[in-house]
This record gives structure tokens, C-alpha cells and sequence, in this order.
């Protein structure tokens, strides 16, 4: 025994290494490949913006300068820049709270139903699956200020006729109703699949417990059973909403007098009209960084709060 | 209320209420699940609802609580018709299977639950604006203390914080218990409350709900597909089978004398032995061409099943058998031992008795003997036949081994 345990410390330590060693290799060769493709696919092209956010780089021009944060202060300093900042927070704020709590009430309301289930959850989900730049004429005919069915309407009522996407007041909010057709069906479908994965027996214990309103079953038991749901689509439909592009190049082209100039259009414009390569990369690493801001807040910070396990 | 743990003895009993059940029906489409289904548990009365899984149970519990309603037929508490009234009015308190506590709500919030629900107007119970009106302060204080006092009852004090998903499974089925009796109720249901805690959890905490409800003293319907946990707490048994109720009575009455062959078959363990025997124009059940009983006044002819329990069955030399057999294998269990035989036919049987009882038994030809009194003889649609006279003083005597 003792022999035995004397023994032991003079073994080569040779052999446990070597058998790392291989290990490594292992991962290594596992690893790799994803690893090489992620970089080339998904952080080379991230760090190519920064880089190029920091010089005065113009499509055509001969050279190419450093000039550091330069492009970011010119950006930050920007009128244009500003006010489409400005344009998309107010179109994500309108955008999210209302597709969002219409895409819940849809779900609901299809999810109490017993009749045409099918049919509801299809017809909302149209909207996600067809071609906005396609439904943009669509919409372009509808709030036609002359023609338009929408101010028909409005006209047979009694109620004065509404410039919807000619007038700089009234522009953003059209761009958001239009917006908000999008994104709701989408919602809903989420919610759908949110309020189907609730326990059924806890409506059951709610019932037991003297739970006797919808509105007493929903604040016990759906409403906190949809966290993290909710917080995912809230999530994905402020991304959704910061990338409004389609139907600004489509029906606006961010005007009357840069009224409906938004983030994307106003990144599309600095870097593919005027060739600005430097100043729309910058607003580009801004774009990405106020996005990233904001789900690095939902999911640190909300995740907390919605799971429950 | 000696005998009964400490904490158990601080509750205050309630008025409880008596159940009546009366010709109850549901079907879904084609399929019928309650077939007429009257019954009746006394005020203060433990009953076990057992059967199979499928055989309607849980939807009977469901329609006693009024979170499923019957097509036909009646279902009063406390002499009050509600067959039509919802759960959340009728004040039944239900332990239900998964336990379903509110994953968002720590153990102290999920027990407030059912006292927040009925104490307080829906104005009160408000977010933030609720605190504020009149009375809310004192019932809240009140409903606090209730709480503080189930959960030193059921020792759960030391949980109240915690929420369901940092518990053990042990620990949620007393937070689920506790949710259903911090309210006093005067119909206690409980739907396989212990069918996910492991055996050893499984034995203490049945002996604690019967304390728990000498305790409360309210009526108490426990659905089970568990005969032992039936007949270990039940005061009387109600046995379902394919929606229909078959026999009630007290655990030693469903066990001693079943009244259909559905109950001899589920009660018991290892299940009951059927050999199926015909009767001969002297009234004696012929199996094998050997009469194994008589007295029936059954038809010649008649195909009758004789049922066996494993218990009287005694294992014994050839000659003085009634039946021959032969032994497969003895299974040691502890206390008991089984022995695995089979009939001329080939009909696997089970014999059940102490373990030395077995010793030194090899695999081969055996004689099976039984006491004619322990016999329980059905006939071909189910129901019990009993013997015209004591026919056990006749077969007795060959039986002895």
C-alpha cells in the first residue's frame, strides 16, 4: 500500500498532457470552422463599419483619411441627422405600443373564439407575409388626399378630408398606422403561441380561487404567464419599427420638408446617393449601438422580472 | 382531537357541508364519461374516488368544484342546488393534480390568493390605488395573519418567501394544500394531490391529510387511480369505472365484498385471480372438470368467473388440491412474497403469503387450495353471485392442505 503511494509521484506526468493536448486539437478543429465563418459573416463586417466610420471615405475618391470621431461629430451635430432621430423614436413610440397591445387583443379575441380561427389568425397574419413595397401603392391609393377611399369616407361622415401623407404634420403618423397594419399580425401570432403555452389548470385554480372576472383572470394568470413573451415581442417589434425603410422610400422619400426622414432612409441617402461612406458608416455604428443599448436593457434587465423559473 | 399533530390542532373546524350528486351525465361528442352518477358524501365524510385513469374521476371532481358542468342530472352542496352556479361562487376549495400554484407569486401571495379574492371588492384589490381605500389596510392585516397561520399549520412558515420554483415537490404540494384550506372550506377536494411526490413523501403526507381533515372536519372528495391510498384513507370508497359508479362503501366492504367484478379486479394488490368455470346442473362451478364451488342457482351451463384474492390462495402438495398448477417463480418483496404460478390452461394466477412460507419452493407441478368462503364468484356479465347456502364447510374440508 504504502509502496504503492510512494510510487505514484514518479510516474511520468508526460502522458495526462499529451492527452490535453489532443483534447485541444479536438476543439480546435470543432470549433473552428463556425468560429472562421463568424467572423468573416458576422464581426468582419461590423468592425469594416467601424473602420470605416473612422475617415472621410467617399465612393469614387482616390484616397482615403483617418480623421477619427470626426464623421461621429459632424453626424451628432447634424440637422437632418437629428431630426431623423427625432422622426424614428416618435415613429417606434407610436409603432410598438400600438401593434403590441392590438396584436394581444386580436390574440385574445381569437383565443376566446371557437368559430373561424383559422380564418382570423390568417387574415391578420396577411399583412406580415405580403410585400410591403408592393401593399405601399396600396396604401398610397387609400390615403390619396383626392381620391382615396380613406377621405371618401371620411367625407360621406361629414368630417373634413385629411392630407395623410402630403402634409408634414400628418405624414409620420400615416407612415405609423401603415406601420402598425404591418406589425400587428405578426404580434399576434407570437401572443398566439404565448397564451397557448399557458398551464390551462392555472385558469382552473384561478376559478377555484374566486377569480370570477376576465379582467381578474387575465391580471392572475395571463398577464404574468405572457412575460416573457411580451418581452420578446416588445423586443422584436422595436427593432422592427427602428428599421422602418420600405414605405418612407416607397411613398415619401422622407419629406414634405424631412418630415418622415427616419434612420434608415437618412443612412441610405448619406451612403448610397451622396456616397458619403465615412458619415453613413458612422450613422450606421450609432444606428446599431442605440439598438443594441436597448436589448441589452430588455433582456438583462426586463428578464428578470418575466421568468419565473 | 387528541392524537393529532400540534399545529393541526390550532385550526378551527367549519361548518361542513354535505355533497349530493345526483344522476350526473357528461358526454363529449360520442364519447359518454359519467354515466348517471348519483352519490352522496355526509357532512364531515372522507371519500375516495378511485378507477382507473380514463374512468371519469377527475371530470367528476371537476363538475363538483363547477369548473366542468353536467349535461344531466343534479349536483347540491349543503342542500343548495349549484349544478349550474361556477366554481369561483360556489366555495369549494380543490387541490388540484399539477398543483398550480401562480409561478409569479411567492407561497405567502399564492395563500393570500383565495382571501385577497373574496375579502376584498374588486376596487380594493386595484394595483397601488387599492391600498388606499377605506378597509383595505385592516382585511389585508387579516388575511396576512390567516396565512402566517396555515402556513405554521402545514410547516410551511419558513417557505412563505419563496416562489414555487425554488421548492421541492414536497414543498409545493403543502403550499397547494395550504392555498385550498387557508380559507376554511366546507368542501374540500383534492384531484391525486400525491401522484407526484415519491413513495416514501408519499406515505407521511397521506397520513397527514387524514389528520388534516379530522382537523378541519370538512367533507372531503379525494380522486385517486391509487386503491391502497383509497382504502389506507378513505371513510367510504366510491369505485368509477367508464364513467359509471359501481360500488360505495367503506374500504373493507369494496375489498371483503365487491359487487361487481370491475371492483374485485381494481382493489387489491397484486389483483385478484379470475378462473373462469362453468356451472353444472347441481349448482357447482366446474373448472377443469373439478368443482371448485357450489351452491349457485345460476343455469347449467352458465359461464360464472371465480375470483381468487392472492392471499387465500395456498400453494400445497398434489393430492389434496383442488386445482393443479404449476409454480413459474417465487418474487421476495420483504414482508410478503408472491408466487408466480399457472393453471392447466396456461392462465398466469398469483399466490401471496409470507416469505417463509415459500421457502425452498422449485419451479414445477403444485396443488392450489383455497377456503370456499373466500371465493368470489361473478357471473358472465359482472355482477356478484352468492352461494344459496354456506357451501364453505363442504370444499373446506379438501382444502386443507
Amino acid at each position: 500500500m504504502s509502496d504503492h503511494a510512494l510510487a505514484l509521484p514518479a510516474l511520468p506526468a508526460v502522458a495526462p498532457r499529451r492527452r490535453v493536448d489532443h483534447d485541444d486539437r479536438a476543439a480546435l478543429s470543432l470549433v473552428g470552422p463556425i468560429a472562421v465563418l463568424m467572423l468573416l459573416l458576422l464581426l468582419a463586417p461590423t468592425a469594416a463599419m467601424i473602420a470605416l466610420s473612422l475617415t472621410d471615405a467617399e465612393l469614387g475618391a482616390s484616397t482615403i483619411t483617418f480623421v477619427g470621431l470626426d464623421a461621429y461629430r459632424d453626424v451628432l451635430g447634424d440637422r437632418t441627422f437629428l431630426i431623423s432621430a427625432k422622426n424614428t423614436a416618435l415613429y417606434v413610440a407610436i409603432v410598438t405600443p400600438a401593434s403590441v397591445g392590438l396584436g394581444l387583443g386580436f390574440a385574445l379575441l381569437i383565443e376566446a373564439g371557437t368559430e373561424l380561427r383559422g380564418f382570423f389568425r390568417s387574415a391578420y397574419f396577411l399583412p406580415v407575409v405580403s410585400l410591403i413595397t408592393a401593399m405601399a401603392t396600396v396604401w398610397q391609393y387609400l390615403m390619396h388626399p383626392a381620391i382615396g377611399p380613406i377621405n371618401l369616407l371620411l367625407h360621406v361622415v361629414g368630417l373634413p378630408s385629411i392630407n395623410w401623407l402630403g402634409s408634414s404634420d400628418n405624414v409620420l403618423g400615416s407612415l405609423a398606422l401603415i406601420g402598425i397594419w404591418q406589425q400587428t399580425g405578426f404580434d399576434m401570432v407570437l401572443f398566439l403561441a404565448g397564451l397557448g403555452a399557458i398551464d390551462r389548470t392555472l385558469y382552473d385554480a384561478a376559478e377555484i380561487d374566486g377569480a370570477r372576472s376576465a379582467v381578474d383572470r387575465f391580471r392572475l394568470v395571463t398577464w404574468p404567464m405572457l412575460g416573457p413573451t411580451l418581452l420578446f415581442v416588445v423586443t422584436i417589434t422595436m427593432i422592427n419599427a427602428v428599421k422602418v425603410f420600405e414605405t418612407v422610400m416607397t411613398l415619401t422619400q422622407g419629406g414634405p420638408a424631412k418630415a418622415s426622414e427616419v434612420l434608415l432612409w437618412t443612412i441610405y441617402q448619406e451612403g448610397f446617393v451622396f456616397l458619403h461612406l465615412g458619415t453613413a458608416s458612422a450613422m450606421a455604428v450609432i444606428f446599431v449601438a442605440v439598438l443594441l443599448v436597448l436589448i441589452v436593457f430588455q433582456t438583462r434587465v426586463m428578464d428578470r422580472r418575466v421568468h419565473y423559473g | 382531537m387528541s392524537g393529532l399533530p400540534e399545529s393541526f390542532a390550532a385550526i378551527e373546524g367549519v361548518e361542513p357541508a354535505r355533497l349530493e350528486l345526483d344522476g350526473v351525465s357528461k358526454s363529449y361528442g360520442e364519447t359518454t364519461v359519467l354515466d348517471r352518477v348519483s352519490l352522496t358524501v355526509a357532512r364531515g365524510e372522507f371519500v375516495a374516488l378511485v378507477g382507473p385513469s380514463g374512468c371519469g374521476k377527475s371530470t367528476l371532481l371537476k363538475m363538483v368544484a363547477g369548473l366542468e358542468f353536467p349535461d344531466a342530472g343534479h349536483v347540491r352542496i349543503a342542500g343548495t342546488d349549484v349544478t349550474d352556479v361556477r366554481a369561483a361562487d360556489r366555495d369549494v376549495a380543490m387541490v388540484l393534480q399539477s398543483y398550480a400554484l401562480y409561478p409569479h407569486l411567492t407561497a405567502r401571495q399564492n395563500l393570500a390568493l383565495p382571501l385577497v379574492m373574496r375579502r376584498l371588492t374588486g376596487r380594493q384589490r386595484l394595483p397601488f390605488v387599492g391600498r388606499f381605500l377605506p378597509g383595505t389596510r385592516a382585511q389585508l392585516a387579516a388575511i396576512g395573519a390567516d396565512v402566517e397561520k396555515a402556513g405554521r399549520a402545514l410547516k410551511i412558515d419558513h417557505l412563505l418567501d419563496r416562489k414555487p420554483a425554488a421548492m421541492s415537490g414536497g414543498q409545493r404540494q403543502r403550499v397547494a394544500l395550504g392555498r385550498a384550506m387557508v380559507r376554511d372550506p366546507r368542501l374540500f377536494l383534492m384531484d391525486e394531490p400525491l401522484s407526484n411526490l415519491d413513495a416514501s413523501l408519499r406515505v407521511h403526507t397521506r397520513a397527514e391529510i387524514v389528520d388534516l381533515h379530522k382537523a378541519l372536519g370538512a367533507t372531503t372528495v379525494y380522486v385517486t387511480h391509487d386503491q391502497e391510498e383509497a382504502l389506507g384513507m378513505a371513510d367510504r370508497v366510491a369505485i368509477l369505472h367508464r364513467g359509471r359508479l359501481l360500488q360505495v362503501a367503506s374500504p373493507e366492504i369494496v375489498y371483503r365484498d365487491p359487487s361487481r367484478i370491475e371492483v374485485a379486479s381494481f382493489i387489491g394488490s397484486p389483483s385478484i385471480g379470475l378462473i373462469e368455470a362453468v356451472i353444472d346442473d347441481r349448482g357447482r362451478a366446474i373448472v377443469f372438470d373439478r368443482p371448485i364451488a357450489e351452491g349457485f342457482a345460476a343455469q347449467a351451463g352458465a359461464t360464472v368467473r371465480v375470483g381468487i384474492r392472492p392471499e387465500h390462495l395456498r400453494i400445497g402438495g398434489h393430492d389434496d388440491a383442488i386445482l393443479p398448477a404449476r409454480l413459474d417463480r417465487t418474487e421476495f418483496l420483504g414482508a410478503d412474497a408472491l408466487a408466480h404460478l399457472r393453471l392447466p390452461d396456461g392462465a398466469p394466477i398469483v399466490a401471496k403469503a409470507t416469505p417463509e412460507i415459500y421457502r425452498g419452493f422449485v419451479p414445477g407441478p403444485v396443488g392450489l387450495a383455497w377456503n370456499a368462503a373466500d371465493l368470489l364468484v361473478f357471473d358472465a356479465a359482472g355482477d356478484r353471485l352468492r352461494p344459496r347456502f354456506d357451501a364453505a364447510t363442504v370444499t373446506a374440508e379438501r382444502a386443507h392442505v
